[in-house]
């Protein structure tokens, strides 16, 4: 429910908590991010390292605006780090800390290959060097991960100051006297020392300035629908959030009532979840209060292979269905994958081109204000019915997967209601999949060679229970979409099935599509399971007295 | 009877382990029924059950008949035990409860081992597709059976078919709550909507309330009374007493009767209970066998002829329909215990 009480409200300490969580930075005018990832080889160095970056840590506070402009005061740069397990190891935190951890974060991504569905070309023996070679030998394990967003001039340059963080950094690597240092490894030959990401630019802005945008590489407006959770935002913005972003309550679908946010234990540890528990972790409880563990992972998107066979299924699907549009058939083929339209519209929203055109038409102010940031209320309002669009429907509506695939991306990444048995074009609750969500984050990154993708993040406080199975039991399977052995279309892996079936639909003239011979668009380069301290753990680290008592 | 469901019949057998020992000569070196019965089962072979199973895996011995969905053997050591019961301290404190005794545990005499199995009863009755599936599995694993059953108490002795059915039935317990997969669409379809009108039920409801309520004002007039006497209240206590002596004996028999209804009620549901769910048609082994295969080769053929004209869709169903037979169970169709359908050969 929307209407809370003041008591019923949620106050989390944002000071203590680390501020990529609350933030996707890219969307926050920091549209770089450098990622570097250290080796601990001595305990007391590795301390010292993170006593350290300590007083830089970057939290969740809330940014205020100046009286005056109305400008955000936000830092110029952001810097958060994160534990894998064997930093954790690394650090010699006691024993009993370590054994209660979650096996998933014990064991690692490169453990959990099969089980992510990283097979064939995503192996772990294709993987960038840093993480292909992690485990073999202890000065390549990697221990900590450190990065650093920051904000763009207007030739779409970082700011200078990255270069005196950098300075800085290097300085207490240095003064670790070879107890920590950051490990090379990145990029298909390993010799990048850090792996950079940064959001697609376009000349777009005022005198032609280069402004970051919200697309990928295989040209979809990226990271859309995030899940909201209580204490997230004050209780106006929450209640406007929950909208598309929160759980859908029992009973008769009302978009205004329906909504709320999800429990803060489902993405804050310490916190109450939707399994009305804590979720676990390890002991002591102080020790992971207000932290949470996050998934890095670096994914190649093959663009020549994708834009081919996009070509080659819009031919095929103007023949099946009698489309004559170039345009049209192309774009259709392409939202049909993704559950979304390039733009970001939904299939539910404009289940056709003509609708999808006739949106745009109605909503062409919302694009560029979403671009620059909202001036005045009129406009923020104006952004928020957009984005109420963009977020705010259900599968209720679509209970034959007509206007958007079953095993289309968004529909296996969020199934939102569809999973309710009882679900109707008025009734269905989110139930079965509150407690498989995921907060994303992440931004594309490009290499000399040419290599482009993103370098994906998914925060939650249980790897397994979120993560772990959106990926292998909705990604890498389909029964949950009554769609057999077939995987994400688009981010799939194809050694059971190549093919995604398109129900028949208005888009079709009522006939069924099947996207067959499908090519892996997306592969694996790496990655691996961090946890992400609050800045009181973050000194208890520090200090190396994990337990008092 | 909850065994027999949809066409299918639900068996689970509990057989007691044998607890003695496997004796050697060599003093020490004897062995457990539970742990040798532990190792066969952990050496059965168990198929290509996922993708992720190798190539050339063992099929399992019970893809060797077409008659069980599922079967699962599993080696139960004892009912599970949480601990002390607790309970309320203020409570505990007034019955007398001293915690420092210990309160008894639950324990089996033998482990036990489970059979359990989902087999097709189509159109016979429960007690002949147990006969049925018990001669197909004495038929087609005769050795492992006698292996693994030979670690059980009173399998000795038997060596033939009737006397491993007789084995079995003497073993088996009822399956009070089936899973089945399969329903008969068409009478399962919808759930019935909502009584509109006043159903039975609410009326018994209903019936209960009033009685509820009587009882009720009842003893409050009984309680009237005998403060009321002790007070000496002359009017309001005489009609409080008048009530407890007039419609006392009409309660009595209104209570008998609410308990007569709730009786037969708990007959009827429970009935109801017993009566099997009608058999699902094509849901016996070699018609999923079939569907599984046409499904398949359907959505390839479905692919390969995407954007055909419609002669040209007509001539490839046509060739699909002779190729693929989909009334002829016997073949071509998937085999027993293989997650995949063997190519189809359709000649264009």
């Amino acid at each position: 429910m929307t209407g809370q009480t003041t008591e019923e409200m949620i106050h989390l300490d944002l000071a203590d908590i680390q501020g990529n969580i609350h933030r996707p930075y890219g969307r926050f005018g920091f549209p770089y991010t450098r990622h570097l990832f250290y080796n601990i080889l001595r305990p007391e160095a590795g301390r010292a390292f993170i006593q350290g970056l300590r007083p830089r840590v970057t939290t969740a506070q809330p940014w205020d605006r100046d009286e005056g402009t109305g400008v955000v005061i936000k830092p110029q740069i952001t810097l958060n780090l994160g534990l894998s397990y064997l930093g954790m190891r690394a650090l010699n935190l006691p024993t009993s800390t370590l054994r209660q951890l979650p096996d998933e974060f014990i064991d690692g991504m490169h453990c959990r290959s099969e089980i992510l569905g990283d097979v064939e070309g995503s192996a772990p023996e294709h993987w960038d060097p840093i993480w292909r070679d992690e485990r073999k030998q202890r000065d390549r394990e990697v221990h900590l991960w450190v990065s650093l967003s920051i904000g763009a001039d207007a030739a779409g340059k970082p700011l200078p100051i990255l270069d005196d963080w950098m300075t800085w950094l290097d300085g207490l690597v240095t003064a670790s006297k070879g107890g920590v240092s950051l490990l090379d490894g990145h990029g298909k030959d390993g010799k990048s020392k850090w792996q950079d990401s940064c959001a697609l630019m376009a000349p777009i802005g005022p005198n032609g300035a280069m402004v970051a945008t919200p697309k990928e590489h295989l040209g979809f407006t990226d990271g859309i629908s995030d899940p909201v959770f209580r204490g997230q935002f004050d209780p106006q913005a929450e209640a406007l959030a929950a909208i598309g972003g929160g759980k859908i309550a029992r009973g008769v679908y009302h978009e205004d009532t329906s909504w709320s946010a999800l429990e803060t234990g489902e993405f804050i540890l310490g916190q109450v979840d939707e399994g009305q528990e804590f979720p676990v972790a390890t002991q002591p409880a102080g020790f992971v209060r207000n932290g949470t563990f996050m998934v890095y992972r670096k994914l190649r998107e093959d663009v020549p292979a994708f834009e081919a066979e996009m070509k080659r299924q819009a031919a095929l699907w103007k023949q099946v269905t009698g489309e004559t549009d170039d345009v049209a058939a192309d774009e259709t083929v392409r939202a049909k994958m993704v559950g979304r339209w390039s733009s970001g519209v939904p299939l539910i929203a404009a289940p056709t081109w003509a609708d999808h055109q006739k949106i745009m038409e109605e909503y062409k102010d919302c694009l560029e204000i979403a671009l620059r940031k909202p001036r005045d209320s009129k406009e923020a309002q104006r952004l928020a019915e957009y984005n109420k669009l963009l977020t705010g429907f259900r599968y209720g509506e679509d209970l034959d997967g007509g206007k958007c695939p079953f095993g289309a991306h968004i529909r296996r990444a969020n199934p939102r209601d569809m999973l309710d048995p009882l679900l109707s074009d008025t009734v269905g609750s989110t139930t079965l999949t509150n407690r498989r969500r995921i907060m994303r984050r992440g931004l594309p990154y490009q290499e000399e060679g040419g290599e482009v993708g993103v370098i994906f993040m998914a925060i939650c406080t249980s790897i397994f229970r979120q993560f772990e199975f959106i990926q292998q039991q909705w990604m890498s399977y389909g029964l949950d979409f009554e769609a057999g052995n077939d995987t994400c279309p688009l981010i799939g892996n194809r050694t059971q099935s190549k093919k995604h079936v398109i129900a028949a639909g208005p888009a079709s003239n009522g006939t069924t599509f099947i996207a067959a011979d499908l090519p892996e668009f997306v592969t694996t380069r790496g990655g691996e399971y961090f946890f992400l301290p609050s800045l009181s753990a973050i000194r208890m680290l520090a200090m190396g007295t994990i337990d008092p008592t | 009877m909850p065994n027999l469901d949809g066409g299918h019949y639900f068996l689970t057998v509990l057989a007691p382990v044998r607890t003695d020992f496997i004796q050697d000569a060599i003093p020490g070196r004897s062995r457990s029924h539970r742990a040798q019965l532990a190792q066969k089962l952990a050496l059965m072979p168990v198929g290509k059950q996922t993708a992720a199973s190798p190539e050339d895996a063992w099929p399992s011995p019970f893809s060797r008949n077409t008659l069980n969905h599922l079967a699962r053997f599993v080696i139960i050591d004892g009912p599970a035990f949480n601990g002390r019961n607790s309970g309320d301290t203020i409570v505990s404190l007034i019955d007398g409860v001293d915690p420092l005794v210990p309160q008894p545990v639950d324990r089996f005499a033998h482990p036990y081992l489970v059979f359990a199995a989902d087999l097709d009863a189509q159109h016979v009755d429960g007690d002949a597709a147990v006969r049925a599936y018990t001669d197909a599995l004495w038929a087609t694993m005769q050795p492992d059976l006698a292996i693994i059953f030979g670690h059980c108490v009173g399998f000795d002795g038997v060596t033939t078919a009737d006397g491993f059915y007789d084995y079995i039935r003497r073993c088996q317990v009822e399956t009070t709550m089936p899973f089945n997969d399969y329903w008969a669409h068409d009478e399962l379809k919808a759930p019935p909507a909502p009584p509109k009108k006043v159903s039975k039920f609410s009326l018994a409801k209903l019936a209960v309330k009033l009685v509820g309520w009587a009882a009720g004002a009842w003893v409050v007039a009984l309680l009237l009374d005998i403060i009321l006497t002790k007070l000496h209240h002359g009017r309001v206590q005489l009609w409080a007493g008048w009530i407890v002596v007039h419609f006392g004996f009409w309660l009595l028999i209104l209570l008998l009767v609410v308990a007569l209804a709730a009786w037969i009620a708990y007959r009827y549901f429970m009935n109801k209970g017993q009566k099997p769910f009608p058999t699902a048609p094509n849901s016996d082994l070699p018609s999923i066998l079939k569907s599984l295969f046409l499904q398949q080769h359907l959505t390839k053929l479905a692919i390969e002829t995407q954007g055909a004209s419609p002669a040209e869709l007509h001539a490839r169903f046509g060739a699909f329909l002779k190729a693929a037979r989909p009334d002829d169970l016997t073949g071509p169709t998937q085999a027993a215990g293989e997650c995949h359908a063997p190519a189809l050969e359709i000649p264009k």
